[in-house]
């Protein structure tokens, strides 16, 4: 499954790239996430429940941070397994600088579905992705204005 | 969690059965098993395929698609119910006559959608036939015969024949 | 597959069943209507509420009646009934029209207008009659009684205004002008299957052109939307075919297609032109 876009914020590259790094940051950002702890440098393990209205599912996830060219560009890899099914992938992440105080990432992803959800629940999956991946830049968005206002 | 089991009591094909059931216990499972009626099938269990299609308090239900325990106290009427001693009913003889099976595993959906089709509509032409069936799937038949079948059936009604059942499923005229 | 366990409830009372869902928040409750889509998704076990709350015993929740110039109809009201109700023959011809597109009769048997805009599946037919004609849903929860319009209402792909003590009571659409052209266009591989798109257009004419249109796309988009671009292209003009093409044409623009194996997102975007071309066409002749 391929996806892409992009998402603005109104914050300069370097707040956007350190909220996106800071794994307390992250935290409160991965949606239903329930634990999310750091394992090595760049390493981490989150249990999370990802889907929408009724169609949720408990995913144990380790996710792991590369190719970091602070402060425009990292991948990120993720292999999460839950009862629904599974999802391996890697996403790319391109932080433009659109003035002092706006920043565009632009992002793909390319990601390895399977198990039950993406048999049966195929319809739902590109749904599913779209609001999943709406929810993280929106709490991130969160993220970076309260720490806008704590300065 | 613990399993909670519940009680239900439902009628079927005018006979009462009790269970001792989880609630999450499918309809159509409560009819093969704790009643044994293992005419009504199960094709896909979520609802596509009609093999599991019975009538339930005057309409056609996918019974994959509904729980046990919302059957209690209800009046169900499954494929067996179709035929009166011993004798197959107008729509059984004219699927019989017609060749409107093969494998058979559809047959009991296909029937129980017939008889809803044919008390709503008694002078269905093709397409009115056709679209009626749409939610019952046969691999076998390619449906041109179960189509010719049903016609026949609506025949035999035009000319005296009654089909057992509607008198039982529908006690009062009317309805929905 | 069979679905994951849970307890069952059936409450008598919009009162029970709020009571049961405040009992049970954050705790994987569920409303259980017609069943006909929640059923599927606990058979497959994407959806495993642990608390099934099944408000199919609440007899006051099924009814059809014209409150001045809405149609008002309870949540638990059948699609079968609907369909075969003269007041919405009369009052609603454009809702009759898109139910017996719902899958099939023995569906429509089990299946409520409650539990369809409850949903919210973006290829269903009534989020996007509600959606063309501008609905209204009343929902009753613990915070109490609230009217919310089509538009607030539906909020994305399976996502609503629902809140976890909400029970969705009633859905209102308003009356149609006996003069609105109106019609609805979907197209699947077969018949009773889900739309892959679909398009329902409202026309009102004054003097040979147009005073009013309201277009509105469904399975091409998260939620079924107004195309508003494509409307306001019409307003005062006469609908020449060279117009309603290019209605189409920016009705298109609006989607954001998914792609799946029944199509990819530009046969969507594709769709919902020819679509909208066609509903114009079809609203048209219609339209006095």
């Amino acid at each position: 499954m391929k996806l892409d876009g992009s998402y603005t914020f109104d914050a300069p590259r370097k707040l956007v790239w350190d909220t996106l790094q800071d794994p307390e940051s992250l935290k409160k950002c991965i949606p239903g996430v329930e634990t999310f702890d750091q394992t090595a440098p760049d390493e981490y393990q989150a249990k999370m429940k990802i889907g929408v209205a009724s169609i949720k599912g408990a995913y144990t996830s380790k996710i792991r941070v590369f190719d970091k060219e602070e402060p425009s560009h990292y991948k990120l890899g993720i292999d999460a397994n839950g009862t629904p099914g599974f999802v391996r992938g890697e996403g790319t992440f391109e932080l433009v600088e659109d003035g002092p105080d706006k920043t565009t990432i632009n992002w793909s992803a390319d990601a390895q579905v399977g198990g039950l959800v993406a048999g049966v629940g195929q319809r739902m999956l590109g749904g599913v992705a779209k609001m999943t991946v709406g929810q993280l830049w929106k709490a991130v968005d969160g993220q970076i204005k309260e720490k806008q206002g704590a300065k | 969690m613990p399993i909670k089991k519940v009680a239900v009591t439902t009628t079927i094909n005018g006979q009462e059965y009790d269970g001792l059931i989880e609630p999450r216990k499918l309809l159509v499972d409560f009819i093969r098993e704790e009643a044994g009626l293992t005419g009504t099938h199960i094709g896909c269990e979520h609802g596509v395929c009609g093999a599991c299609t019975i009538i339930m308090d005057g309409e056609t239900v996918r019974s994959c698609l509904a729980f046990a325990i919302q059957a209690e106290g209800k009046q169900l009427w499954t494929v067996e119910s179709l035929a009166e001693d011993g004798k197959l009913s107008p729509l059984q003889n004219a699927f019989w006559e017609n060749h409107g099976l093969q494998c058979g595993f559809c047959t009991p959906g296909i029937l129980m959608t017939a008889v809803e089709l044919l008390r709503d509509n008694p002078m269905p032409d093709d397409r009115e036939i056709r679209e009626g069936i749409s939610g019952n799937l046969c691999r076998c038949t390619g449906y041109k015969n179960i189509v010719k079948s049903i016609a026949a059936a609506a025949d035999k009604y035009r000319d005296g024949e009654r089909e057992p059942v509607v008198a039982k499923a529908w006690p009062k005229a009317g309805g929905r | 597959m069979k679905p994951a366990q849970f307890e069952y409830f059936d409450p008598k009372t919009v009162d029970e069943a709020i009571a049961l869902l405040k009992e049970h928040a954050d705790d994987d409750a569920k409303v259980l209507a017609g069943g006909q889509s929640l059923v599927p998704l606990m058979n497959f076990r994407l959806a495993r509420p642990k608390w099934l709350i099944d408000i199919n015993g609440i007899e006051a929740l099924d009814y059809i009646r014209e409150e001045g110039d809405w149609l008002a109809i309870g949540a638990i009201t059948r699609e079968r009934d609907i369909e075969k109700s003269e007041l919405v023959a009369g009052k609603c011809p454009l809702l009759k029209d898109v139910t017996r597109w719902i899958g099939h009769t023995t569906i429509r048997n089990r299946g409520t207008v409650g539990g369809c805009i409850a949903h919210n599946d973006p290829t269903a037919e009534y989020p996007l009659a509600a959606v063309l004609l501008g609905a209204e849903v009343k929902v009753q929860g613990a915070n109490g009684v609230r009217t919310i319009p089509i538009q607030d209402f539906l909020i994305t792909f399976l996502t609503t205004a629902l809140e976890e003590t909400d029970v969705l009571t009633e859905v209102r659409f308003p009356v149609m002008p006996k003069n609105m052209g109106w019609a609805f266009q979907e197209f699947a591989r077969r018949h009773g299957d889900f739309a892959i798109v679909e398009v329902g257009v409202t026309l009102s004419m004054e003097n040979g052109a147009v005073r009013d249109a309201r277009i509105a796309v469904g399975g091409a988009s998260p939620v079924a939307f107004r195309a508003t671009d494509a409307e306001d292209a019409l307003k005062g003009q006469t609908l020449t075919d060279e117009l309603m093409e290019q209605a189409g044409e920016k009705a298109g623009a609006m989607t954001e297609p998914e792609a799946d194996i029944h199509g990819s997102a530009e046969y969507r975007t594709h769709l919902a032109k020819v679509l909208t071309r066609r509903a114009l066409k079809e609203a048209r002749t219609r339209a006095h």
